[in-house]
C-alpha cells in the first residue's frame, strides 16, 4: 500500500527524530502538542492535570521514540496510545481525587452572552460524559476526530483501521451520542456559532 | 435509499460542516436526506464547536523548554556531548541552524518578552548555549556595587538591584536550559559564588537594622540564582548553610567585642599581655561576618581564596 505524501513526510520526520535530530523532534512536538493536550483535557476534564500529563506524554516520546517500529502502527497511533495510557494511569493513580482546575472553570469566554456560555459549557460536559459511555473504539474515534482534530485519514492511521471503517464508526458514534443526549431533558439545538474553518 | 448512500451523504455533509459551513449549508447538497441527517449534523456541530481551553502561553513555554531539555539530555546520554550533532549533520553549522530555528520559532510563539535565549545567549557551533558577556558583566558590576554599598554602610542603589535581577534572570534561564557550554558554566559558578558571599552580608545587615526594600529584592534574586546554580552545577562553597545559619549568630557579636579591648590600657603593669589581646580581638571584629563561629567564619575564607571552580560539574542535573 503506497503512503500519501503527508504520511511519507511524517515518516521521514519520525525517522529523523528516531536518529535524534532535535529539529525533527521539535517539529513532531509542534504537530502533536495541541492535539495531545486537547485529547488529554477532554479525557481528564482537568486543566492542571492535563498540563502535567501532556508534558509526561512528550517526555515518554523522547525516551521511547528510538524504539518505535513502523511495522507495529503509524506514529500517530503510537503517540495517541502513549497519551491514552497516560490518562489510564492517571485515572488509576487519582481515583476519586477532586479535580484541581475543573474544565468548566477554564472554558474560554466567547462572544456569546453568559447564558449561552453556561449552556454551552453544560452541554460540553454532557457530551464528554456521554462519550464515556460509548464503546471504546467509538469513543476514541470521537476524541481523535472532534477533540484532537485529526482528519479521517489521520484517525484511521492512529487507530490502525481503514478510512471507511473509521467513517462508519464515526457515524454510529454520533448517532448514539445524539440518542443519548436526546434522552436528556434538554435536547441540544444547533449552536449559533458553527464550526470554524480548520487549518 | 441504500444505507451506504446515506453514509456517503453524511460524510460529505460532515466534512462541509467541519470546514466551517452551517448545518443548513451542509445539508444543501442532500435536501432529500435533510430530516435524517440534520440531528446527526447538529450533534457533530456541537462536538466540533466545543471549544476546549487552549493551554496558557506560560505553560506552553514551560512544557517546550522541558521537552527540549529532555531531547538534549537524551542525545547526550546516547551519543555523548556533541556526538549527536556530528553524527546526524554533516556540518556543525547545520546543528546550529537547527537550534536557531527552534529559538526563532519559540520567539515567534512566545512574543517579545518570552524569548528563551535571544537576549542573553548565543548558540555555539556544537549547539551549546554561550552566555553573552554582557550578562555576566552586568551581574558582576551590580554585585560589586551592592557589595561595596553594604561594606560602606550605604543604601543599596535600586538601579544596581535592577541590573542584578535582570542579569540573574538570564543566568537562571541559561542554567535551566541545561545546555550551557563549559566556559559559561564556570563563569556562572563564579558569579554565583560571589553572590553567595554578598548574600551572607545581606543577611547580617538585615538582621542588624531595618531591612531596605532593595536589600530584600537583591536577596531574593541572589537566593534564586544561588539555588538554581547550586542545584544544577554546584557552587564550590557551602551552598545552603550560610544562608540559613548566619542570621541568628550575627547581630550581637561583632559590636560589643571591640569595647573591652580598649580597657586593658589603664593597667600599666600588664602591658605585654594586654598588647596581644587587643590586636587579636580588634582584627576579628572588623568584618561583620567573621564574628560568627560556624558558617559565618566560612565566608571570609572563601572571600579570600579566588574560589577555584569545579569544571566537572554535571552538565544536566
Amino acid at each position: 500500500m503506497s503512503l500519501s505524501p503527508e504520511a511519507q513526510a511524517e515518516r521521514q520526520l519520525v525517522d529523523a527524530a528516531k536518529r535524534g535530530e532535535e529539529q525533527a523532534l521539535s517539529r513532531l512536538y509542534d504537530t502533536y502538542f495541541p492535539r495531545i493536550y486537547r485529547y488529554v483535557l477532554a479525557r481528564t476534564g482537568d486543566v492542571s492535570d492535563s498540563e502535567d500529563l501532556t508534558e509526561e506524554v512528550f517526555l515518554r516520546v523522547v525516551d521511547a521514540i528510538g524504539r518505535f517500529e513502523w511495522r507495529e502502527a503509524p506514529f500517530s497511533a503510537w503517540i495517541f496510545r502513549i497519551a491514552h495510557n497516560a490518562v489510564i494511569s492517571y485515572r488509576r493513580r487519582n481515583g476519586s481525587r477532586p479535580r484541581s482546575t475543573p474544565l468548566t472553570e477554564s472554558l474560554p469566554v466567547n462572544i456569546e452572552g453568559p447564558e449561552d456560555q453556561v449552556e454551552k459549557e453544560l452541554l460540553l460536559r454532557e457530551i464528554i460524559e456521554a462519550a464515556k459511555v460509548l464503546p471504546d473504539t467509538q469513543q476514541r474515534v470521537i476524541e481523535l476526530r472532534f477533540i484532537a482534530g485529526l482528519s479521517v485519514a489521520e484517525t484511521a492511521r492512529a487507530l490502525g483501521k481503514g478510512e471507511g471503517n473509521v467513517k462508519v464508526i464515526q457515524h454510529k458514534a454520533i448517532a448514539r451520542l445524539r440518542d443519548m443526549l436526546a434522552e436528556k431533558p434538554r435536547v441540544p439545538e444547533a449552536p449559533k456559532v458553527y464550526g470554524k474553518k480548520r487549518d | 435509499m441504500a444505507r451506504n448512500e446515506i453514509e456517503e451523504a453524511f460524510q460529505e455533509a460532515l466534512e462541509a460542516l467541519l470546514d466551517g459551513d452551517s448545518v443548513e449549508e451542509s445539508l444543501s447538497q442532500h435536501p432529500e436526506l435533510a430530516d435524517e441527517l440534520r440531528p446527526l449534523l447538529e450533534t457533530a456541530s456541537w462536538l466540533s464547536t466545543s471549544e476546549l481551553p487552549a493551554p496558557s502561553l506560560a505553560y506552553q513555554a514551560r512544557a517546550r523548554a522541558r521537552f527540549e531539555a529532555a531531547v538534549r539530555d537524551r542525545n547526550r546520554r546516547r551519543f555523548g556531548r556533541g556526538g549527536t550533532v556530528r553524527w546526524i549533520f554533516p556540518t556543525t553549522v547545520a546543528a546550529g541552524l537547527a537550534l536557531l530555528l527552534i529559538a526563532i520559532g519559540s520567539a515567534a510563539f512566545l512574543g517579545d518578552h518570552g524569548n528563551p535565549f535571544n537576549n542573553w545567549a548565543t548558540v555555539a557551533g556544537d549547539g551549546d548555549l554561550v552566555l553573552k558577556p554582557n550578562v555576566l558583566q552586568k551581574a558582576d558590576t551590580a554585585i560589586s556595587r551592592i557589595d561595596s554599598s553594604i561594606r560602606n554602610g550605604e543604601a543599596i542603589n535600586p538601579d544596581d538591584v535592577k541590573d542584578l535581577k535582570d542579569a540573574n534572570d538570564a543566568i537562571v534561564k541559561a542554567v535551566q536550559s541545561g545546555s550551557l557550554d563549559a566556559s559559561s558554566k564556570v563563569a556562572v559558578q563564579e558569579i554565583a559564588g560571589r553572590q553567595l558571599q554578598v548574600l551572607a552580608q545581606l543577611e547580617v545587615t538585615e538582621g542588624a537594622a531595618t531591612p531596605q526594600a532593595e536589600g530584600t529584592d537583591a536577596k531574593a534574586s541572589i537566593t534564586a540564582v544561588v539555588t538554581v546554580v547550586g542545584k544544577a552545577l554546584g557552587i564550590p562553597t557551602p551552598v545552603a548553610t550560610p544562608v540559613a545559619t548566619v542570621t541568628p549568630t550575627e547581630a550581637p557579636q561583632p559590636t560589643p567585642t571591640p569595647a573591652p579591648t580598649e580597657t586593658p590600657a589603664p593597667t600599666p603593669t600588664a602591658t605585654p599581655q594586654a598588647s596581644v589581646q587587643p590586636t587579636q580581638q580588634a582584627s576579628s571584629a572588623q568584618p561583620p561576618a567573621q564574628g560568627t563561629p560556624s558558617a559565618g567564619s566560612a565566608q571570609p575564607q572563601t572571600q579570600a581564596t579566588p574560589t577555584p571552580l569545579p569544571t566537572s560539574a554535571p552538565s544536566n542535573p
